[in-house]
């Protein structure tokens, strides 16, 4: 019978278990897979910041003789580049023959094949390329020089990419007074172009400059004028030069280390706009970073800089050049540079074969390696920044592969102040692109983390005394049926979505402040200091017992046409004030007494509208906090003669403070990740002012904003992922740092 | 453990209608007390005196309105928003019930220990200075003279005087009620209500706070409500029996223990419903 009776029990209590072992499994199940999908969005992150750390890979993928392609003996290679895809190569020899061969055949076909008209006994000496490569100025002996212009043409033969390369050469130039072999040519524009200016270095270090025009007249005839610039002879010993092409601007370095800059936009004579000491040493090499803007300085002990112009922060409106990056050095003359035609990577390399691959903007030292073939005669980055072609004294070409994805990263780039090209000083700037590969992108991540901050901290500002006091207003003194109605509405107001919170902050709202802000000013005083005289007036007058108490709860019933009546004298006050204290227009006097310009969007449209959408969950959490503080409490306090309101802020919110915390620390967490309000509302402007009349830029919308135009895989890309990362960060120390304190708290004020 | 009991017992009289009470000055006297919870009746037609300088214990079973009835003594009920007081309860000559009463001023009058211990979260010093800082005292000297006496009035001096600004939430259950009519003592109260100030407490902590009720009825009058009858036989001079919202006895407590006039008080005492 026993037996029977425990057997008929099994399959119930077999079925509970299996229940119970059951829900056990699906909730440890999904409690992980939701700790997992967290690591993983992590990983994912950091799998996508990862790549910006990694240093540049440099590899050899060929070395082979050029030289193997010509006739005589006596002749050699002096040059060689490449096009953009690099499949063709075009050399020249040190006896004016010039090919265009294919490289990506092992054979080395040679394409086509042209001459340059030397005469006897005379031979080219060097060759300089623009930045692009399209233009090529040769040197001779004789100190003629020969100008050339590459043209590739490429064309589609079914899916093959096939070159009918040309090479355009022009009849050479001899300048006046230069009768012998040039040390170096600077140029900019091509014979092509209506700007062409050419500048020679003599072997006896002087400076000659030619330059040609084209004016095109309307009736269709084009009139040339060819002059001789005479460059005023300085106390120096010129040693480089370099032509800024855009600013038509002559840079002579000297042995004494200073570098003269003398203005080529002029009739006969080169003006000398400065002088200035760049080294102690001779300048030994003058050349352009692409942009034309930064000039890499190098020096005969090795030095590398930067230059470039922007309005001295010593003297207000006076241009001048500036050291603005100061690079790795090397250990002896620097002689030959190469500028990637992508962004601000360079190459420079020493008289004993030092070559470094510098990075301009964040001072980083990309690459180095001491070449064992000694310094390379001629060097030159491929189009597209991928790699670079060395050519040695031995005659022996070698190509180099970069993989060089993102020179521009690095933390002081994205954390420390920066010296960018055109400003004064180094500082923090958002500005990831601009209209070409000549624009030098600005990842400071400084201002968008402190937009994050600026938008929160007004939001908070707001939202914090009005979502509190409403909490305490309803939880302690509200009439208990209005609070049923009360509490659910400001509930429901956190169902809107922040997009049309934003629309209408950004849209409808920003455009409606701007004229009112002295009436709105007004209100900020007014409305509680009214409040609290009329609260203070219902206790005192003498109004008939039953009022005063059945009003009990019910104040604001009374507070609202008060709150009311005092928003309209705020508006019908507007323009009073406006002409009383602001001179007439609260903008202008703004302009002019604080010198800050109103945007229209601003902190303070984003602190009212961002405000709106964080008070309901801070009130709903502060109000369940305050309800909860317990009854015996508040009991005792008003049994000891304490009014309500005494009881109020002395017990109640003391007791109720750790859930008041939380709740302001989930507010604070929602304002620094909010998106779409800041973005529509705030202008976006990535500017670091307190201001509150100004815009802002957050981390959260710059990546809305941003990241449908950062192509994937780009520094831009992974830049706007490590901002999610970040943000993700921020959160994450914010909320931990949160429950660590209230914690704490929660033990102060744990009640036995 | 040897519990004093009131040796002095006062001579017999009727207390109910206010009637003979010259033998003892009455302080507070309820007239017929109504009290609403909305429509529910929860006290019908009380009517008793409140002797100066004793214990006047209430008794019954649960729900019979016996708290409900100290708290309308300081007016607390007023804070539910549905409750209704018809009648009237004269305080020191004054209907307490008049609109132009002062709430505040009452309460301070007279104090209230609630059934469980409910020291702020504050500390120990705070705690008792707590009335005299919201009456806007603000002197030290004053202040410190004060929490001191009180302390020693609610015999927890000793113990917690070296520890005045810890917080009064790591007391023991029975400091902290004992800390609860430091806080009460020190605004000077005419009246102290007690609410089952004991039920809470184990037997010594109980034995405790009972010696300090005696001592406290030399300066102050003392209404207590307890579930345990032996509490009130133990310390109260006058004991009230209330059931089902009214009075059914009030009379002095050994008469009330030994000879009740009421059959219903007689089967409460005796345990047969309760």
């Amino acid at each position: 019978m026993q037996t029977k009776h425990a057997h008929d029990k099994q399959p119930g209590k077999r079925m509970r278990m299996l229940v119970d072992t059951l829900a056990r499994r699906v909730i440890t199940f999904s409690g992980m897979l939701a700790i997992i999908s967290i690591a993983g969005l992590l990983l994912s992150f950091i799998l996508e910041v990862w790549p910006l750390w990694k240093n540049p890979r440099v590899e050899i993928t060929e070395r082979w003789h050029p030289g193997e392609l010509l006739s005589s003996p006596d002749n050699h290679i002096i040059a060689a580049v490449t096009e953009e895809y690099r499949q063709a190569m075009f050399l020249l020899s040190r006896k004016g023959q010039a090919f265009f061969v294919q490289t990506d055949t092992p054979e080395h076909t040679v394409l086509a094949s042209y001459e340059f008209s030397l005469q006897e006994e005379e031979y080219l000496t060097g060759v300089e390329f623009s930045i692009d490569g399209h233009t090529a100025l040769a040197m001779s002996n004789t100190g003629r020089i020969f100008p050339a212009v590459l043209d590739y043409n490429p064309w589609f033969n079914g899916d093959q990419r096939v070159f009918s390369p040309k090479l355009n050469l022009f009849d050479p130039i001899q300048l006046p007074g230069t009768e012998g072999a040039l040390q170096a040519v600077a140029f900019s524009g091509s014979p092509e172009e209506e700007n062409f200016v050419i500048a020679a270095l003599t072997a006896e270090n002087s400076v000659h400059v030619w330059k040609r025009t084209v004016e095109s007249s309307l009736f269709g005839d084009d009139e040339i004028t060819e002059t001789r610039i005479v460059v005023p002879p300085t106390d120096a010993v010129a040693t480089a030069l370099s032509i800024e092409g855009p600013a038509q601007a002559l840079y002579v370095g000297a042995r004494d280390g200073s570098i003269s800059k003398f203005s080529l936009d002029v009739e006969d004579e080169a003006v000398l706009l400065q002088k200035f000491q760049a080294a102690e040493t001779p300048i030994t090499l003058l050349g352009f970073l692409i942009g034309e803007r930064s000039l890499v300085v190098g020096d005969a002990t090795g030095n590398v800089s930067v230059w470039f112009e922007a309005f001295d922060p010593e003297q207000a409106g006076v241009r001048t050049m500036l050291r603005a990056h100061t690079l790795a050095s090397h250990n002896t003359k620097v002689i030959r540079y190469s500028p990637s035609q992508r962004d601000r990577t360079f190459f420079t390399v020493s008289a004993d074969g030092d070559l470094i691959m510098h990075f301009s903007t964040n001072e980083r030292t990309l690459y180095r390696r001491k070449l064992e073939q000694g310094s390379p005669l001629f060097m030159r980055f491929t189009p597209k920044g991928n790699g670079a072609l060395l050519l040695f004294p031995d005659g022996e070409l070698v190509e180099l592969a970069i993989d060089n994805p993102h020179p521009e990263a690095s933390f002081k780039a994205y954390f420390g102040k920066i010296w960018y090209e055109g400003y004064s000083r180094p500082e923090y700037v958002w500005q990831s692109s601009g209209g070409s590969d000549e624009f030098e992108p600005k990842l400071g991540l400084v201002p968008l983390i402190f937009g994050t901050f600026k938008g929160t901290v007004y939001a908070l500002l707001f939202a914090l005394p009005v979502a509190i006091f409403a909490a305490l207003y309803v939880s302690q003194f509200m009439h208990p049926r209005l609070r049923g109605i009360i509490k659910p509405t400001i509930e429901l107001m956190a169902a809107l979505p922040s997009v049309i919170i934003g629309f209408i902050g950004g849209l409808w709202l920003a455009p409606r402040i701007q004229p009112v802000i002295p009436a709105l000013l007004l209100m900020l005083v007014l409305v509680p200091v009214s409040a609290v005289l009329l609260g203070w007036l219902l206790r005192t007058l003498p109004l008939p017992a039953f009022v005063k108490q059945r009003s009990g709860g019910m104040e604001f019933i009374i507070m609202m046409p008060v709150i009311l009546t005092i928003a309209w004298f705020s508006f019908s006050l507007n323009d009073g004030l406006q002409s009383w204290l602001f001179a007439g227009n609260f903008q202008q006097w703004l302009v002019e007494t604080a010198n800050v310009t109103y945007d229209q969007r601003n902190a303070f449209v984003v602190g009212l509208v961002m405000g709106f959408a964080v008070i309901p969950i801070i009130f709903t959490i502060s109000e369940d906090a305050l309800s909860n503080v317990p009854a015996t409490l508040t009991a005792g306090s008003l049994a000891l003669g304490a009014t309500q309101w005494q009881t109020a802020w002395k017990i109640v919110l003391p007791s109720a403070s750790p859930g008041i915390f939380s709740a302001a620390m989930i507010g604070l967490g929602r304002a620094v990740g909010e998106t779409m309000i800041v973005l529509m509302a705030t202008g976006n402007t990535p500017v670091m002012d307190w201001n509150i009349f100004n815009g802002f830029r957050t981390l959260s919308a710059n990546i809305a904003v941003e990241i449908p135009e950062a192509p994937e895989g780009g520094t831009l890309f992974r830049t706007l992922f490590l901002a999610a990362l970040l943000l993700f960060l921020i959160t994450f120390v914010v909320n931990t740092a949160a429950d660590i304190i209230r914690t704490r708290m929660h033990k102060k004020y744990q009640s036995s | 453990m040897d519990i004093t009991i009131a040796t002095e017992m006062p001579p017999e009289q009727n207390l109910v209608d206010g009637k003979d009470s010259e033998k003892g000055e009455a302080i507070i006297s309820i007239k017929g007390l109504d009290f609403y919870y909305g429509e529910k009746i929860a006290l019908e037609s009380i009517t008793l005196d409140i002797l100066k300088n004793k214990i006047t214990a209430f008794i019954g079973p649960s729900g019979c309105g016996k708290s409900t009835l100290l708290r309308c003594i300081n007016r607390l009920n007023d804070l539910i928003d549905i409750a209704r007081v018809d009648g009237e309860i004269t305080f020191e000559g004054r209907n307490i019930y008049d609109p132009a009463v002062d709430i505040i001023d009452l309460r301070r009058r007279i104090g209230m220990v609630f059934q469980k211990s409910n020291p702020f979260p504050k500390s120990i010093y705070e705690n008792v200075a707590y009335g005299l800082r919201i009456a806007g005292v603000k002197d030290k000297a004053t202040l410190d003279d004060v929490v001191e006496k009180s302390l020693r009035g609610a015999a927890l001096w000793d113990e917690v005087k070296d520890r005045l600004n810890e917080s009064a939430l790591g007391l023991s259950g029975g400091q902290q009620q004992r800390l609860c009519i430091a806080r009460a003592i020190a605004v000077e109260p005419h009246v102290i209500l007690m609410d089952e100030p004991c039920s809470a407490l184990d037997p010594i902590a109980t034995a405790r706070i009972e010696e300090l009720m005696l001592e406290l009825k030399k300066k102050y009058t003392i209404i207590i409500v307890t579930h345990s009858m032996q509490q009130a036989a133990r310390v109260s001079d006058y004991t009230a029996f209330l059931w089902l919202g009214k009075v059914i006895e009030y009379d002095v407590t050994r008469k009330i223990f030994t000879t009740p006039a009421e059959k219903l008080t007689e089967d409460y005492i005796t345990g047969r419903f309760g």
